[in-house]
Order: structure tokens, then C-alpha cells, then sequence
């Protein structure tokens, strides 16, 4: 069974434009103009049971929307929906009892109690019976291993331990699809570690279908099977997280400051030049093809050479690329 | 933010008025005997333009929140004109003057800033403060400054209003050229007092974690007490002393009385009485914010 | 019932959220206890001073102050802060919570304001309608029967001005509207004429909030009462509605601010 199946899913906003000056406040408190934002368009994508999905774009790509969509808080310009077999805007609370959500930024919460506060509250919230309540609570707070914390008030955690209560929180009522809204964010490279893998546990054990948004390469390397990539309102790309690395993820970039500045011709086996000045010089490289050592060696022996940095392209310089592979024309 | 921070006059910056008129002054403050005083008025003047300005790009907003002033004046008049009944005069209030009374009462009342208490507690209490206090500036004369802005805007909206409220009312002037001008210092001082009492319930606030508890109370109290419902001539003597005996009534009941009622030797007695509250009540504000700052260091919020 | 299981586990984690600070139910208790008894006081004064107020006597007029006292209260315990904060919830966007849980979205969002820590307010009413109102079988019935109507008019109306932010999207408009509803509330409605006292009886209903209890009180009117149970009725059915209204219109995402 599909747990999401979107059918070009349209949303338009339209939006108040005022510009500055008294005058024309007083006037759009009247007459107020508008100005039509394409926030998604046309987006078609199914996600299988079980899946974990990354769906990923720079900020204001639509991101937000389509999650806000697929949950029922925003309802479409045009296009249809699906999840778990329910319409989201029309059955939003039938809806509900299937779905969790965890926003990284905005927690769930009670602050100024302990955890298990919240999660009685949600067992109400959500109608679970005591008996059902204890055992999944029981169960859950095993896997992810947040006995030691759970009568301690929220404030008092590190970010990585109230990231785990809110994943317990968002679980108690068995969810079919969660959707994580930046789980990782603002924490340290461990504690980033220790939550995908327990997220990874909670997909294998619980077959949950996963749903992440994320601007951290990391998650996605290591959570995600397939991966959905937005940009402005669009898909640009949807395919395995495989593919992705295969493709792009194997590049290198290699950025040189000169000592003495060079502004003749650029010549380099293996590389494509990305940006140049008369002191630095910036060559991306696939290392499936041609070998890193082999175009330092190259560039150390033509360029008078400062400095040399090597890095991996940046998830942005990723979906740049992808995007000019597409040959948008928008 | 539109406008140039005084500290800095960078080549290219756009001509602002306020930047303008900053040169301008800086150029004569420095050539004046006292550098140091001029300065600092400069400062704080800026501070308190800065709040003025920064109030009219709300303005639309700022006007509706008046809009409680007419619905209250207009319910106290009401009130009033239905309790005086047939009667003409009240402890030698006369209709026309209490109608008067009440809208200074009012303006004074609506124009105070009032959520001053509350945000030194969030300063406080949030550790905000800290932000305040490595600033080239006094704390407390910030703050003065910014509350001011807020308070004569809130004065000159209000006043307008309830003026146009009161033609409703009555056709006549119950004032004279002195009543309107005493206004001037007994406003200040009025609202000085009033500045001071918020600042020491809100520096409580570093020992008492939740003053704002009280922020309605005291100024139900401070309105009540000061005359600003009922008018202390018309209370009974057993009375009186409550009024004479508290800083509230410096507030409220001194313009006001001052405008219907404006003499001389009154004037001199209610300007001195303002003076010895603000020289009291300022000092022990002083010596609380000394130790306030003081626990800061241990405490930080 | 579900929503009966929603509200006391709502009951049972504000009250340990505020039992963090006990101190301050106890602060709060006296601060009503203290302001309540000035505006008594204020009215005792004003007796003093003047002798009539359209034909209301001082016992009356405390009665309006208890009435007035008792409303606020049972709708400050019922859902807290949100009488004042409602606006911000739609202009911020948090009613996105509610609306991914499985329960009405207006159920929920009222029932999670609910705040026994501000009690102070509903008892100090309750002691001093219990000093200056003679008890008897009626005097209780109308205390019930008048705080819980009239506590149903200013749920509704506060409300119904709430949900101007869904359209407006600015909260001073809504602020001023309860400020002076409130402002007006705290006067006998008697003491105005014409279309205002029209007003306070339909699109400002403050005559409701303290005025039309006391008048059943000490002058039963069957009618009046019909009038005063009808209109909480029509209140709350308009308030419901204009809510869910401005909800379609936070679902369009078309508020003020864009949420993209």
C-alpha cells in the first residue's frame, strides 16, 4: 500500500503588498493589493509503506507547505493527496490518530515539567486506554533509552535527550508516518549519530514510514533510502539516496589561494574549473574518475600555491547542480 | 531601522534629519564649556527621538490602542454627571470643572506607560539586563528615555481625544492661561513619580520572582488613591489624609485640581509636595538599583 | 467521554506546570482580593459623595462588582491566559498544533488554557457576593444561573473579537474591544441612554456581565432571563461559527503573514 500518494498538488498564496509610506498604508487598509506567490506546483510523488524519505530544497523551496499539506493544516490551490487512504484537509482528524510529527525547532513539550507529563497528556489526546498507554510507553522508553530522564523537567535536558522525548512522544499512539522536521538540528556530531540511529531502529522495528526534512547531508546519507529534492515549488529531482551519491556526492572541490597572481590560461587534467581571481582558484572533481592526488600534484607544480583546501560540495552546491543538470528554464 | 545610531556619522550614510541635527549639535557641544553634560542630554535625547520615531511607523496601530480612552472617559463622565444628579456643585467642584477634572485624570491616566514594570522584570529576569548595563549609559536613564517617548505620544493622542470627547459634554472651558501652563512642570513631575514607583516594583523583581502579579493591583490603587476616580476634595476628611500622605495623588490629583482650580499659593505647595516625593522616592530607587546591580553578579537572572 | 479525559489531563498538567510555583497562586489570590475590594471601595466612595446612581443601591452595585468578578473568574480558571491570547495564537501560526491533533480544533484550544491556579478571582467574587447578598434558595440559583450565562456571553464575545485576527491580522483592535466590553461591564448599564444602551445590550453585550444578573436578583423578570439565556445561546453558536469561519481562512494560508 502507498502511504502518500500526491497527485499535482498546486498551492498559491496570495499575498498582501504594501508599500512603504503613510499614504499608502492608509490605502491598502481599503483597497489592499495582492500579489500571487506559487509556493508548490504541480507536485506528483507517491511513498511507499515503510519508506524513509527524505525530502529536501533550500528555505522557500515549499518544503513546509507540502508537510503542511500532506497534515491537513493548509488545504491546496488544486491537486489531490493522499495518506494512509485518507483525504488530509478533509479528514484531518482521522488522519491524526495515524501520524506524529517532530519539529526540530519548535518542541512539543511541556518545558517546565518532566517528559512524562506530556506523554500522559498525548495518551489522552490521542485515547489511549491506561493499559495500551503504559506497555507502548514502557516499550518506547527502551528503545530509546530515556529512563534516566524521563521525571526530569524538559529544561533541564541537553537538546540530543529532549529530541528523544519528543520522538517518544510523537510514537506513543503507533503511528503509520511520522514526519521529522529537522530532528537533528543543534546537535553536536555525536548526539546527531546516536538519533539517526535510533530513528533508524524505530523504522526497522515499527516498519513507521518516515518522512524528514533536513538541511544536514548526514541525515540523509544515513537515515534515507530515497530522497525528494524541491526547489522552488518543484521537484527536481527523486530518486534513490544511492543514486544521489553515485552521482554527486563524489565530487571534491578543491579551492587554492596563490602566493603570486595568475591570470593566464587555466589548463588541468581532470578538472572543471568553478571560479577563478588573479589569487584563488576553485576546480570541482569526480574522484570516480580522475584521482585528487593526481590534480594536487598538477596544481602544486603549475601555480605558486598558499593554500589548498579540499572538501566536499555542500548539499546546496548539490542542488545547484542538480538544478542546472535539469535545464530548468525557471 | 532607518535611522543612524548617533555614535556613528559614516561617510555615505543616508541624510537623515536626526543625523543631521546630531552633527550640528555635536559640533556646538564641543565648542560649549560643559562637553561632558551636553553630551549626555544629546544622548538621551536621541534615545528618546528614536522611541518617538520608532512609534509612528506603527502609527495606524498606535492610534487604535487610544481608542479604550474614549470608551473610558466617556463611562466615568457618564457616571459622574448621573451621580451629581440635580446638583450643580460637589465640595466646590462645579459640573463643568469635574468634566475638566476627569479628562486630565484620564490623559494622565492613559498616557502612563504601564507595562513599564513588566518589561524591567523580563530585563531582570531574563538576564536581558546585562545587555543594558555594558552600554555607555545609566540603565535607569534609558529607560526614562524610552518610557518617555511612549508618554508623550500616548499624552498628545490621548489628549486630543478626550478633548474632542469632552466638547460632547460641555461647550465651556473650565480652566485659565495658568491652569493650562502649571500643567507643564506638574505633568512632568506627575509622571516622574509615577516613573520611579514602576521602576522600584519592577527592580523588586530580583527578589520577588513574580512582581508582575501586582502591576494591575498597584495601578488600580495608584488611580483610586490619587483621585483619579473621585476627586479628593470630595472625599470625606477621614479620608484626606490617604491622599496627602501618598505619592499618588502627585500624579493624578495635583494637574488636575491645579487646572479647574488654579491658585497661586497652591501651586507653589502641590509643586513643592511633587519635589519632595520625586527627591524620596528617586533616592530610594537609587539605593535599590545599587543593590539590585550588586546581586546581578551573583545572581544572573 | 474523550474530550471529559482531555480537560482533566489539561487540569492535571497546568496545575503541576503552576504548582512549580505555589507561591504565586497564593500572590495572585490576594492581588484579586486586593483589587476587588478597591473597586468596592471606589463605590462606597462614590456613595459617599453622591447619593444616587439611577436608582441603584450600594448592596447592588457590590453585587455587580461580584457578578462582574465571578464571570471574569470562571472564564479566567476555564481557559487562562488565552482570554487575552488567542490573536497571537492565530498570528503566529500555533494553532498548527492543534490542528495536527486528533480533536476539534476550538475544543482543544479552549480547553487547553484551563488554569485552577487563578481561582482567586472566582472565590473572592463568591465571598463577596456570600457577605452582601442575603442567601437563599433563589440568591444561589441566580448566582449560578447569572455567572454561568454571563460567563458563556464573554467566552463567546471575547471570542468573536479574537477571530477578527483571523481577517484583520493585528491584535490592538481586539485588545481595545475587550478593554472597553470590560470597561463597560463595571458600570450599571442604567446609567446610559439611547443607543448606546442599546449597544451594551446586543454588539457590545457588557450589560450582560454584571447589569442583567443583578437586575434578575432583586427584580425577577422572566423575560429578562429568557432574553439573557437566549442571547448566550445565540452568542455561543455565532462565536463558534465565526471561528471555524476565520479556521478556513488560517487553512488557506492566506493570513497576514505568509507561512511558506
Amino acid at each position: 500500500m502507498d502511504a502518500i500518494e500526491v497527485k499535482n498538488l498546486t498551492k498559491t498564496f496570495q499575498v498582501k503588498v504594501k508599500p512603504p509610506g503613510l499614504k499608502n498604508s492608509f490605502k491598502s487598509l481599503f483597497k489592499p493589493k495582492y500579489r500571487r506567490v506559487e509556493a508548490v506546483a504541480d507536485l506528483n510523488f507517491t511513498v511507499k509503506a515503510g519508506e524513509t524519505l527524505a525530502f529536501i530544497g533550500p528555505n522557500g523551496s515549499g518544503k513546509s507547505t507540502t508537510i503542511k499539506m500532506l497534515t491537513g493544516i493548509l488545504f491546496p490551490t488544486s491537486g489531490e493527496a493522499r495518506v494512509l487512504e485518507f483525504n488530509p484537509w478533509k479528514e484531518r482528524k482521522k488522519l491524526a490518530f495515524h501520524i506524529g510529527s517532530v519539529f526540530g525547532q519548535k518542541s512539543q513539550l511541556w518545558y517546565h515539567l518532566p517528559a512524562v507529563e506530556t506523554f500522559y497528556l498525548f495518551s489522552r489526546i490521542y485515547e489511549l486506554d491506561s493499559r495500551t498507554f503504559r506497555q507502548r510507553l514502557d516499550y518506547l522508553v527502551n528503545l530509546l533509552e530515556i529512563g534516566d530522564f524521563i521525571h526530569t523537567p524538559v529544561r533541564k535536558l541537553s537538546l540530543g535527550q529532549r529530541m528523544r522525548a519528543e520522538l517518544v512522544a510523537c510514537l506513543l499512539h503507533a503511528p503509520s508516518i511520522i514526519f521529522l522536521d529537522e530532528p537533528t538540528i543543534g546537535l553536536d556530531v555525536v548526539a546527531k549519530q546516536i538519533l539517526r540511529e535510533y530513528i533508524r531502529t524505530i523504522n526497522r522495528t515499527e516498519g513507521t514510514t518516515i518522512f524528514i526534512t533536513s538541511h544536514d547531508a548526514g541525515d540523509i546519507e544515513t537515515l534515507c533510502e530515497r530522497v525528494i529534492i524541491l526547489n522552488l515549488g518543484r521537484i527536481i529531482y527523486d530518486s534513490e539516496v544511492s543514486q544521489l551519491k553515485k552521482t554527486y556526492l563524489h565530487q571534491r572541490v578543491i579551492e587554492v589561494t596563490l602566493n603570486t597572481p595568475r591570470n593566464d590560461s587555466f589548463t588541468c587534467r581532470g578538472c572543471t574549473l568553478l571560479e577563478r581571481t588573479d589569487y584563488k582558484l576553485k576546480v570541482t572533481i569526480d574522484t570516480h574518475r580522475d584521482s585528487t592526488r593526481d590534480v594536487v600534484n598538477q596544481l602544486m607544480s603549475q601555480y605558486d600555491v598558499e593554500d589548498i583546501t579540499i572538501t566536499e560540495p555542500p548539499l546546496e552546491e548539490i542542488i545547484r547542480q542538480i538544478y542546472k543538470d535539469q535545464g530548468n528554464a525557471f | 531601522m532607518p535611522f543612524n545610531s548617533l555614535s556613528e556619522n559614516r561617510p555615505g550614510a543616508p541624510e537623515t534629519g536626526l543625523s543631521l541635527r546630531s552633527k550640528g549639535r555635536i559640533s556646538r557641544a564641543s565648542a560649549s564649556p560643559f562637553p561632558a553634560l551636553s553630551k549626555g542630554f544629546i544622548k538621551y535625547w536621541a534615545i528618546f527621538s528614536i522611541e518617538l520615531k520608532n512609534h509612528f511607523v506603527y502609527l495606524a496601530d498606535f492610534i487604535l490602542s487610544n481608542l479604550s480612552v474614549i470608551v473610558a472617559y466617556f463611562v466615568s463622565v457618564q457616571l459622574w454627571l448621573i451621580g451629581y444628579g440635580a446638583r450643580q456643585e460637589v465640595a466646590g467642584i462645579h459640573k463643568e470643572e469635574l468634566i475638566w477634572y476627569l479628562l486630565i485624570v484620564q490623559v494622565i491616566h492613559f498616557s502612563v506607560d504601564y507595562t513599564l514594570m513588566l518589561n524591567i522584570e523580563e530585563d531582570v529576569q531574563s538576564g536581558n539586563i546585562t545587555n543594558y548595563l555594558n552600554k555607555p549609559y545609566n540603565y535607569l536613564l534609558y529607560t526614562y528615555c524610552i518610557s518617555s517617548g511612549r508618554v508623550v505620544l500616548n499624552l498628545i493622542i490621548n489628549l486630543t481625544i478626550s478633548l474632542g470627547m469632552t466638547l460632547f459634554f460641555t461647550k465651556s472651558f473650565a480652566s485659565s492661561l495658568s491652569g493650562v501652563l502649571q500643567l507643564i512642570p506638574t505633568l512632568f513631575l506627575g509622571f516622574l513619580i509615577h516613573f520611579i514607583l514602576q521602576c522600584i516594583c519592577g527592580i523588586a523583581a530580583f527578589w520577588v520572582e513574580r512582581a508582575t502579579v501586582f502591576v494591575w493591583v498597584l495601578n488600580t490603587i495608584m488611580l483610586v488613591l490619587g483621585g483619579g476616580l473621585i476627586p479628593v476634595d470630595t472625599w470625606p476628611d477621614s479620608l484626606k489624609p490617604l491622599a496627602n500622605y501618598t505619592p499618588f495623588s502627585a500624579i493624578f490629583y495635583y494637574p488636575a485640581k491645579l487646572f479647574i482650580h488654579f491658585k497661586p499659593d497652591l501651586f507653589v505647595r502641590f509643586l513643592i509636595g511633587q519635589l519632595l516625593w520625586v527627591f524620596l522616592l528617586g533616592s530610594s530607587l537609587w539605593l535599590v538599583y545599587r543593590k539590585a546591580i550588586r546581586r546581578l553578579d551573583i545572581n544572573g537572572g | 467521554m474523550a474530550y471529559v479525559k482531555l480537560f482533566l489531563a489539561y487540569l492535571r498538567i497546568n496545575l503541576s506546570s503552576h504548582l512549580e510555583y505555589r507561591f504565586n497562586v497564593v500572590l495572585d489570590f490576594f492581588a484579586n482580593l486586593i483589587e476587588v475590594s478597591i473597586y468596592i471601595f471606589f463605590w462606597w466612595l462614590f456613595f459617599e459623595v453622591n447619593e444616587d446612581v439611577s436608582g441603584w443601591k450600594f448592596e447592588q452595585l457590590v453585587g455587580l462588582v461580584a457578578f462582574n468578578s465571578l464571570i471574569y473568574g470562571l472564564v479566567d480558571v476555564g481557559i487562562g491566559g488565552l482570554i487575552w491570547n488567542i490573536n497571537e495564537y492565530i498570528r503566529e501560526g500555533r494553532l498548527d498544533f492543534y490542528l495536527t491533533l486528533p480533536k476539534n480544533v476550538l475544543a482543544h484550544l479552549l480547553i487547553s488554557g484551563v488554569s485552577v491556579n487563578r481561582v482567586g478571582r472566582l472565590l473572592v467574587g463568591l465571598g463577596y457576593y456570600a457577605l452582601f447578598v442575603p442567601i437563599t434558595f433563589y440568591s444561589l440559583s441566580i448566582l449560578l444561573l447569572g455567572s454561568l450565562l454571563g460567563a458563556a456571553v464573554f467566552l463567546s464575545w471575547l471570542l468573536i473579537f479574537h477571530s477578527l485576527t483571523f481577517w484583520l491580522g493585528q491584535s490592538t483592535l481586539v485588545w481595545e474591544s475587550l478593554a472597553s466590553l470590560l470597561e463597560f461591564a463595571r458600570k450599571p448599564t442604567d446609567i446610559f441612554q439611547g443607543i448606546i444602551r442599546l449597544t451594551l445590550y446586543t454588539v457590545l453585550p457588557a450589560a450582560f456581565l454584571g447589569t442583567v444578573p443583578v437586575q434578575i436578583l432583586y427584580d425577577f423578570n422572566p423575560w429578562r432571563l429568557l432574553y439573557f439565556g437566549l442571547f448566550a445561546l445565540g452568542s455561543l453558536t455565532a462565536a463558534v461559527w465565526f471561528f471555524y469561519r476565520g479556521l478556513r481562512r488560517y487553512e488557506s494560508g492566506n493570513l497576514m503573514t505568509v507561512r511558506i
